[in-house]
């Protein structure tokens, strides 16, 4: 087991009355698992992948619980601890691409920066390793990419650097909230294409946050149905979709088009 | 390099302009320069002599033109006042203004960059309101009376320095860096203010961006995020606004000199304004606007280097 | 007054318009009343020390500083009125013709702005003061010239973003004139940058006043003004350290008032 979340909650206290967005979430994923949240907005569900990424708002906010990540608790390390982690271990890919890159920063650097932080490697041995991911994320021309600037590079493109700058590590997990939800269709099926060889051959668990169940269906192996910060039901992805229990499972699987699943 | 080209074109068309601004300006002016030159109890003819001389005869593009080639090779005439060339008696006062200046910037972006970003991180604390409440009061010291101020405390009271004291750079230049410091000090100060409330208020808007929050994801601590992600994009304002601050700490370094007692720039440009002796200001005023363009120019160009998006916009 | 102080409810607008109101009340008083004449040299009170007498004590004549700080406070304060209102005035006709029919005259008036924005403000005063010659009313007139550019860039680039707005289409349409459209329809809305840049601008003038006084050219004795009384109090500053801290701290008051309401009317709540 990689990943334990145990009775997880999250208040925010910053309104006059505090408002929970996560209720008793509990759930496990396993190594080399992909993991498919899927909810409407306001459902928790990325509340739940930012508490595990560590990147909750440190402020107004009461969060209670366990998140278990190879055996050790990342709800009450403490920051110094925490950063250990975040970007070697666990790494996480956004929804926006074109605002989640640092506009001033090449993407070059942007790639290798957890490199940098959590190895003690050398620029040139850095690069290296940059220009491999850019490569495996098929990018055309990695050097030419590496020099570039996110202003130069179109969503779709971003969205493969930053899927690189999150493997270069090497993670054991990779969070991606909705990572496509940005992007058009055809850009869309290639980064999932994407996340599934990358999840084979480097054996890396996803969690996968979306509201979109084509795509979850698409990707997942095992599936969650989140709403106002409850789990509703859980299950195998042909369970979820062919055998749905919860009415509620039911409901968001037919206002789905049929000619897409 | 397209964009250096039409930069540096726009900026050459500038100072053509503000040159024949300049040259105009001393022309509507009433009074005779040869007259100034030769005194009341000249000559008619001695005098036409002179105009003739000093080519005022000649129609007044003819003139602005060869008034401009001349400054071009550095020959701004002769002070009607002394028998001196202009060039003779600026010539070393310009090290004088150029250090203070590039001092005072120093210090002003060296002192506000950190204390921007560390009023910015401790956003809402104790801090950061006390912080807030000297800067606005020290904005509003005009640097002349912080001079002042300084002249008082470290001067008459802790006796760290003599009071209208000077060593000229010539003789001995670290002593003159000595002399420089607290009238780098009064003009930065007020601008140093400044560039604190606005950086922070920048870093605060870049906090924001999703783009922190990537960086925070690859595991960098606030202050790696704050100085090595947030600080640069945080910057695009506080570039623009130096630029204007060091044109105006060139202005505030003439009225500062006096406070200190310093023979520079200022000193020469109020005498001769007083004497009227224009050859001299306008020389004066005219280097002043170029190194104020010349520092513009500098200014989008570091602009663009650290923003490569303007390249996409031209 | 009081809807003011309710609607800006903030602090900074408090305590600026408290500092404000107490520098108007000193400058108005002035006009018509100070405790002694301001020229009267009592040689007894020759640096008297700041006391009941002399709130702000005496000066080297023995004149009386706050009533040359009142004196003062009123030259001061209305040479910057002056001063901000030609540079506004003239300021937002440049600004209102060359951003509302743009074209060859907004090339040519702008080309020659951004050259005069080369100039820092105080500079460019000096250049005009050295062809006007010194004394109050040339140095009013020097400011007021030298503080137009930048009113116009600001009124310039506020009335290019008006001329997209459907509104002025819609007066167009109604049979309104370009005079019409210019000072009814688009002024009110540019209005609270207008403000802004005022107050910022009125501090600046108060600066360069205080400045050009304190380097000589400004008003002239035995007029008193805050920036002559530096530059004499300086020769004075062991023997008489008031005399140079009551006229420097008034200017401090002034700017920080209005920088306070300015920053206060931004905020709002």
């Amino acid at each position: 087991m990689l990943l334990e979340v145990k009775d997880l909650t999250i208040e925010f206290h910053d309104h006059d009355r505090p408002e929970r967005v996560v209720e008793n979430v509990s759930f496990s994923l396993d190594r080399g698992g992909i993991l498919g949240i899927v909810g409407e907005s306001g459902s928790g569900k990325s509340m739940t992948a930012l508490a595990i990424a560590g990147l909750l708002p440190r402020k107004k906010l009461k969060k209670s619980g366990e998140i278990l990540f190879d055996g050790v608790d990342l709800l009450t390390l403490e920051r110094a601890k925490l950063r250990e982690y975040q970007g070697d271990e666990i790494s996480v890919i956004f929804q926006e691409p074109m605002t989640a890159l640092n506009p001033t920063m090449t993407i070059g650097k942007q790639v290798e920066e957890s490199l940098r932080i959590h190895r003690g490697l050398s620029r040139e041995e850095r690069k290296k390793q940059a220009l491999i991911w850019l490569d495996k994320v098929e990018m055309d021309d990695p050097e030419r990419v590496y020099e570039a600037y996110p202003h130069e590079l179109s969503g779709g493109m971003r969205q493969r650097v930053m899927i690189a700058a999150a493997m270069v590590s090497g993670p054991e997990l990779l969070i991606a909230d909705e990572p496509t939800t940005a992007l058009d269709v055809t850009v869309q099926a290639q980064i999932i294409d994407l996340l599934l060889k990358i999840n084979e051959k480097e054996k890396v668990s996803i969690l996968f946050i979306s509201h979109d169940l084509s795509l979850i269906r698409q990707i997942s192996h095992r599936v969650l149905v989140m709403q106002n910060g409850r789990i509703v039901e859980e299950g195998a992805v042909e369970q979820i979709f062919d055998d749905p229990k919860e009415d509620y499972t039911k409901q968001l699987l037919a206002a789905i088009p049929k000619v897409i699943l | 390099m397209k964009y250096y080209l039409k930069k540096i074109v726009s900026m050459l068309l500038t100072l053509l302009v503000v040159s024949f601004l300049v040259f105009a300006a001393f022309e509507i002016i009433p009074g005779d320069p040869a007259l100034a030159k030769l005194g009341a109890e000249a000559t008619e003819v001695r005098l036409a002599q002179m105009r003739e001389q000093m080519g005022l005869n000649r129609p007044f593009l003819v003139r602005y033109g060869s008034w401009v080639l001349d400054c071009l090779k550095g020959n701004f005439g002769n002070s009607y006042s002394y028998n001196q060339s202009v060039r003779s008696m600026i010539a070393d006062k310009i090290p004088i203004t150029i250090t203070m200046t590039i001092m005072a910037t120093i210090l002003t972006i060296g002192i506000s960059i950190p204390a921007g970003v560390s009023t910015a991180k401790h956003a809402g604390s104790r801090y950061d309101k006390g912080s807030y409440v000297v800067n606005q009061f020290v904005m509003a010291i005009p640097s002349f009376f912080l001079g002042i101020l300084m002249t008082f405390v470290f001067g008459l009271i802790l006796h760290w320095f003599t009071p209208g004291g000077y060593i000229s750079y010539k003789k001995d230049f670290r002593g003159f860096l000595g002399y420089m410091i607290l009238p780098s000090v009064a003009i930065a100060i007020p601008k140093c203010a400044m560039s604190i409330k606005l950086l922070r208020s920048a870093i605060l808007t870049e906090a924001d961006k999703d783009y922190v929050r990537t960086a925070y994801s690859r595991g960098n601590s606030t202050t790696q995020v704050l100085y090595g992600h947030v600080l640069k994009n945080a910057l695009i304002p506080l570039v623009t606004f130096w630029g204007m601050a060091v044109a105006d700490m060139v202005a505030g370094s003439i009225v500062v000199e006096q406070v200190f007692n310093i023979p520079g720039l200022g000193r020469i440009l109020l005498t001769s304004i007083s004497n009227r002796d224009y050859p001299v200001v306008e020389a004066i005023i005219l280097l002043v606007a170029v190194v104020v363009i010349v520092m513009n120019l500098l200014v989008d160009f570091l602009y663009r280097k650290i923003d490569h998006r303007i390249d996409r916009e031209e | 007054m009081r809807k003011l102080w309710k609607k800006y409810d903030n602090f900074h607008f408090h305590i600026g318009l408290i500092l404000t109101s107490i520098i108007m009340i000193l400058a108005i008083t002035g006009i018509f009343y100070t405790p002694y004449e301001t020229t009267e040299m009592n040689i007894a009170a020759k640096f008297a020390r700041p006391s009941l007498q002399h709130l702000m004590g005496c000066d080297n004549y023995g004149r009386d500083i706050f009533s040359r700080v009142m004196e003062g406070i009123r030259n001061t304060f209305f040479i910057a009125l002056i001063t901000v209102s030609i540079g506004t005035v003239v300021g937002v006709l440049i600004g209102a013709a060359t951003g509302y029919f743009g074209g060859l005259l907004d090339e040519i008036l702008m080309r020659i702005n951004d050259a005069l924005f080369a100039f820092p403000s105080i500079l460019l005063a000096l250049v005009i003061i050295s062809i006007l010659g010194t004394g109050t009313i040339n140095v009013t007139l020097a400011l007021g010239i030298a503080f137009i550019p930048s009113f116009a860039r600001i009124v310039r680039s506020e009335y290019k973003k008006q001329m997209s707005q459907d509104y002025i289409q819609s007066a167009r349409l109604m049979g309104a004139g370009d005079a019409r459209i210019i000072f009814v329809h688009i002024l009110p809305n540019i209005l609270p940058v207008l403000v802004s840049s005022v107050m910022i601008g009125f501090n600046n003038a108060v600066l360069a006043e205080a400045g050009l006084s304190y380097l000589g050219i400004g008003v002239q004795p035995p007029e008193a003004s805050l920036g002559r009384m530096l530059s004499e109090a300086q020769s004075y500053l062991f023997t008489a350290p008031w005399y140079s801290l009551f006229p420097g701290l008034v200017i401090v008051v002034m700017v920080l008032g209005f920088a306070l309401i300015a920053e206060g009317l931004s905020q709002k709540k």
